[in-house]
């Protein structure tokens, strides 16, 4: 499994704020050197193993402190008091894969609503404003059915948007919708954002150290009662999001298209944006009913790393988010994907130079299985040396450059990803036939003993970079925690990963890399 | 319907006061070696690695016209094609079995070189890191597929309409033949050749002019004899003479770039402020007050009040001239014209009938003040921004006086700068003209369909 997010070609991985390459603190504002080729394509951020992450430091296992609230809310605290900062995070087990066909994209618009403040955060009267959203609701979701049922041009349809809009007037009046981010950015906030992907909803922000208990005031009141204030105005932020994300973006546009054609009826099909037109229609009431089945502290993880004590963080946990209900934990998606036969291919028309992805499916984490494939995407795509990079770009010059990743999950068997941008005039016919040509090679001969040392080395040093800031250390902790049930899945892994050999990974090449286990994606212009 | 908070945790969180923060503003130790080296050091032991970086003050503005893309292709060739006595396959082999991760790449005034490796690694990779500053070897095949890439990359930037937007923003802000607004074209890259990457590493990579950060897991003792040894007869280094012309008033107009596609891209561009100048500081807090995520002007009514788009933004950023102001959003085509009427407005009345307010101008100050202590979050960080602020002739106590020096904006002067915001505003938009309606009310109308081909 691969715990790092998956690179950001995806599309999948969709974030609130719209920060993206912004940065909210004061910045040096040097003009950056640009970025080149991009020596390791793909981040593989995985986990190994490291006998302690500092010198003369306790190894990991024994600085991570574990709290488990009451209401079933576990609680991670590593202490790291070099610089006087922290950064938190809240996760929650839900994603794109829980919603329904008709709802896709609701987790996502959800993360949205949870920046519009809470009952004491952002409303100017709270009395007059609960009165009023109720109207705006009925109103307001009555007109999405109509959007749903093609009879939103009516009459009819006119005027319930005209009381929509005339409600949403009076009830500006009512809110700040900015109280919660303001707040953050004020009290020195940085990275403040949200992102939703197919397994999970992550809360994150890093703060100056004296500021915690302002943030876990903040973060348990949105978590108990986000408002969702100006509902209908972010499903339309939500629609320039899909446009800006997919449709003008070929990269995404290419993902959306292969985890369609890979899957037929798991939940991994639909993009965690959403569809264009589920957008359109969603509901109001769905979002508040999407966030009371979900949102249950027993389904959710929090995460501090940085100058804090973990003394002084347990009765602030008891003060907020130890207030919240105790509820059971749903259960989460089911896979239930028929076997695939044959091979899928699909060519996607875009006004872009062309590229190629070819994917293949395979199991989620835990199966070992998923611990071999981890060795492979190092083998066929690490830097310069990767079997597929040495291949296509350097000794056939076929590519600009490979990545190779996993996708779209991990809660769920997923997919192993190759993706190519080829150089110009060159077949797609071609590029094919010299990665299998590679794939085949793993599935015939041995790899070598120093080339899975390589492997052993660039995760252990891959782990020690992804943790050196304490938004690293906190991301990788909680998203273990979260969707694998314990953090110290960081450790076991390279412990997995170290005792593979080459006869196993032989074995996992000749049973996945073959043509009825395949997907190709190719990107034509119009 | 709707949740109440439990009582416990019904309280108005601006009450939560927060204790004063103190903490020390560390810096790296800067060392000159005989040869006329900068090495700045900070230690950080978070975790077993250690950083090794070489900034040279060489990039595209000091590129011959028709050879645009020279400096870029050899900061990439420096790692990419064997050094010293290693091939580019056998130092590939050994930096990659060693997981060290190496970067290198020219931006538009400096170079740098990138090496990680494990702290365990340091004494057998620092001689390498030695060899690719110093001795790339720059082989002719790898040349070959260097230049592929980069004409590869050329021909796929027209394909995102976000970096089509930001390229004509760039050109109209700057000039499109100026030095900061020229851009590698397939013609000035296919007539680079091997011995121009050469010659350009042998006249002005060097020790006089380069500076180096070392900074994390490393022990100050065996680094410096390391150091001696590897660095302390590296020569040269003559410093590229730049002549910036004078920068022409901009002119207001709209350039549009005709795109089919579903979702315009809209920059609005203007001047920022040259480097180490006060209107720096001003300057930042209207921009903050302008286009920070949820705070800005800009962003609350383009995206909170109307939803016409995912994001509306401004940034402001220094340069040798006259640095850049940014604002943007991206929108339906249809509501491009309802957008721009909007950000316009902000911008024009912000510098004359709607200026600052003090509460305004307090967020912004508070953002900028507050956020300080990230500047200091890693001995990474602290000691490159040192060393570009160094190379930038930034005086020493620049960071250190910065908090006064926000503070202590008016709010008359913050939107007295912001006037700049609104003069000769350059606006691109990158998408389906039909659908855009006539926007020749925004300034008078061009149209570009390539954006290389703009004069």
């Amino acid at each position: 499994m691969t715990l790092s997010p998956s690179p950001c070609v995806s599309g999948e991985r969709v974030g609130v704020r719209g920060l993206c390459g912004k940065q909210v603190g004061p910045s040096p504002g040097l003009r950056p050197t640009s970025p080149r080729f991009a020596r390791r394509g793909f981040p593989l951020a995985l986990i190994l193993f490291v006998a302690s992450i500092a010198r003369g430091e306790a190894p990991l296992a024994e600085r991570v402190k574990e709290f488990k609230l009451a209401n079933g809310m576990m609680w991670l605290v590593v202490e790291r008091p070099e610089s006087p900062i922290f950064t938190g995070y809240v996760r929650v087990r839900v994603g794109g894969a829980d919603e329904t066909p008709g709802s896709t994209g609701l987790a996502h618009l959800f993360e949205h609503m949870a920046f519009k403040g809470t009952p004491k955060l952002g409303a100017k009267d709270w009395a007059a404003e609960q009165p009023l959203m109720v109207e705006l609701q009925q109103a307001g979701d009555a007109l999405a059915l109509m959007q749903r049922q093609g009879t939103a041009a009516s009459e009819e349809g006119k005027k319930l948007a005209a009381k929509v809009a005339a409600l949403q007037k009076k009830h500006g009046l009512l809110f700040d919708e900015n109280a919660l981010a303001r707040l953050y950015q004020v009290n020195g906030g940085v990275g403040l954002n949200a992102t939703t992907d197919k397994d999970m909803t992550s809360y994150f922000v890093s703060l100056p150290k004296n500021r915690l208990e302002l943030w876990l005031t903040v973060e348990a009141q949105r978590f108990a009662a986000p408002v969702l204030r100006d509902f209908y105005t972010e499903r339309s932020v939500v629609q320039e999001e899909r446009l800006r994300s997919i449709e003008t973006n070929p990269g995404g546009a290419m993902y959306e298209e292969l985890m369609q054609l890979a899957f037929v009826s798991s939940p991994y099909r639909w993009p965690t944006v959403g569809y264009a037109q589920d957008l359109a229609a969603m509901t109001w009431s769905g979002a508040q009913a999407f966030f009371d089945a979900n949102y249950v502290a027993s389904n959710a993880v929090g995460c501090v790393v940085g100058d804090v004590s973990a003394d002084e963080l347990r009765p602030l946990l008891e003060r907020t988010f130890g207030q919240l209900p105790t509820a059971a934990r749903p259960a989460g998606p089911v896979f239930s994907e028929p076997p695939a036969r044959a091979q899928r291919r699909s060519a996607l028309t875009f006004d872009a130079a062309p590229r190629l992805m070819i994917a293949f499916r395979k199991p989620a984490p835990p199966a070992r299985d998923d611990f071999v494939f981890d060795v492979m995407q190092v083998l066929l795509g690490e830097g310069n040396t990767g079997r597929l990079q040495q291949r296509l770009v350097f000794k056939d010059r076929l590519a600009q450059g490979v990545g190779v990743f996993t996708g779209p999950g991990i809660r769920l068997d997923n997919l192993f990803i190759i993706s190519v941008t080829p150089m110009a005039g060159v077949k797609t016919e071609q590029l094919e036939a010299a990665i299998w040509e590679e794939l085949n090679k793993l599935a015939t001969e041995k790899a070598s003993e120093l080339e899975l040392q390589k492997v052993r080395n660039r995760v252990t040093a891959d782990f020690a970079r992804s943790i050196e800031s304490n938004s690293g250390l906190a991301s990788a902790l909680s998203r273990a925690q979260t969707l694998m049930g314990d953090w110290r899945y960081v450790i076991e892994t390279p412990r997995v990963i170290a005792q593979i050999d080459a006869a196993e990974v032989q074995a996992a090449a000749k049973k996945y890399f073959v043509r009825e286990n395949s997907l190709v994606v190719t990107l034509v212009r119009p | 319907m709707l949740r109440q908070l439990p009582e416990a945790l019904a309280v108005d969180p601006l009450s939560i006061k927060p204790a004063p923060l103190e903490f020390a503003l560390k810096q790296p130790e800067v060392i000159t070696l005989g040869n006329g080296l900068q090495v700045y050091l900070l230690e950080d032991h978070t975790a077993p690695l250690v950083l090794l970086r070489a900034l040279v003050p060489v990039g595209g503005v000091d590129d011959p016209a028709a050879k645009r893309g020279l400096a870029s292709l050899t900061g990439v060739l420096v790692t990419e094609s064997g050094a010293g006595s290693r091939t580019p396959e056998t130092l590939d082999e050994l930096l990659e079995f060693h997981a060290a991760d190496v970067s290198s790449g020219g931006g538009d005034e400096y170079s740098t070189v990138t090496l990680s490796v494990r702290s365990a690694d340091l004494d057998t990779l620092f001689p390498v890191f030695a060899d690719l500053v110093q001795r790339p070897r720059f082989e002719a095949a790898r040349f070959d597929v260097a230049v592929g890439r980069l004409l590869e990359g050329i021909r796929r930037r027209e394909d995102r309409p976000d970096g089509v937007a930001a390229r004509a923003l760039n050109k109209a802000v700057f000039g499109p033949t100026s030095l900061l607004g020229r851009e590698a074209t397939e013609a000035t890259v296919k007539s680079i050749t091997v011995a121009d990457v050469k010659k350009l590493h042998a006249s002005t990579w060097g020790a006089k002019t380069s500076r180096l950060i070392i900074t994390g897991d490393y022990d100050a003792k065996t680094l410096r004899p390391l150091l001696e040894k590897e660095f302390a007869s590296w020569k040269g280094g003559a410093p590229a003479p730049r002549h910036w012309p004078a920068s022409a008033p901009l002119q207001r107009r709209v350039i549009i770039v005709p795109r089919k596609i579903a979702q315009a891209k809209v920059r609005i561009g203007a001047w920022g402020f040259a480097r180490n100048t006060p209107a720096e500081f001003p300057l930042r807090l209207a921009n903050t007050s302008l286009g920070t995520f949820g705070v800005g002007r800009l962003y609350k009514e383009i995206r909170d009040e109307r939803g016409l788009a995912y994001s509306a933004f401004s940034s402001v950023n220094p340069g040798p001239t006259t640095g850049q102001f940014t604002a943007g959003f991206d929108t339906k085509p249809e509501q491009v014209a309802e957008a721009l009427e909007v950000a316009t407005r902000i911008l024009h009345d912000v510098g004359t009938s709607a200026p600052l307010s003090p509460s305004e101008l307090r967020v912004s100050s508070d953002i900028a003040v507050n956020a300080f202590a990230f500047r200091f979050d890693g001995a990474a960080r602290i000691a490159f921004e040192r060393a570009t602020y160094d190379l930038f002739g930034y005086p020493k106590d620049y960071l250190l006086t910065w908090r006064e020096k926000v503070t202590a904006v008016t709010p008359e002067q913050a939107s007295k700068a912001a006037q700049q915001f609104d003069d000769g505003l350059q606006i691109v938009v990158v998408g389906p003209p039909e659908k855009l309606g006539d926007l020749s009310r925004f300034g008078p109308v061009s149209t570009i369909t390539d954006v290389e081909q703009f004069r």
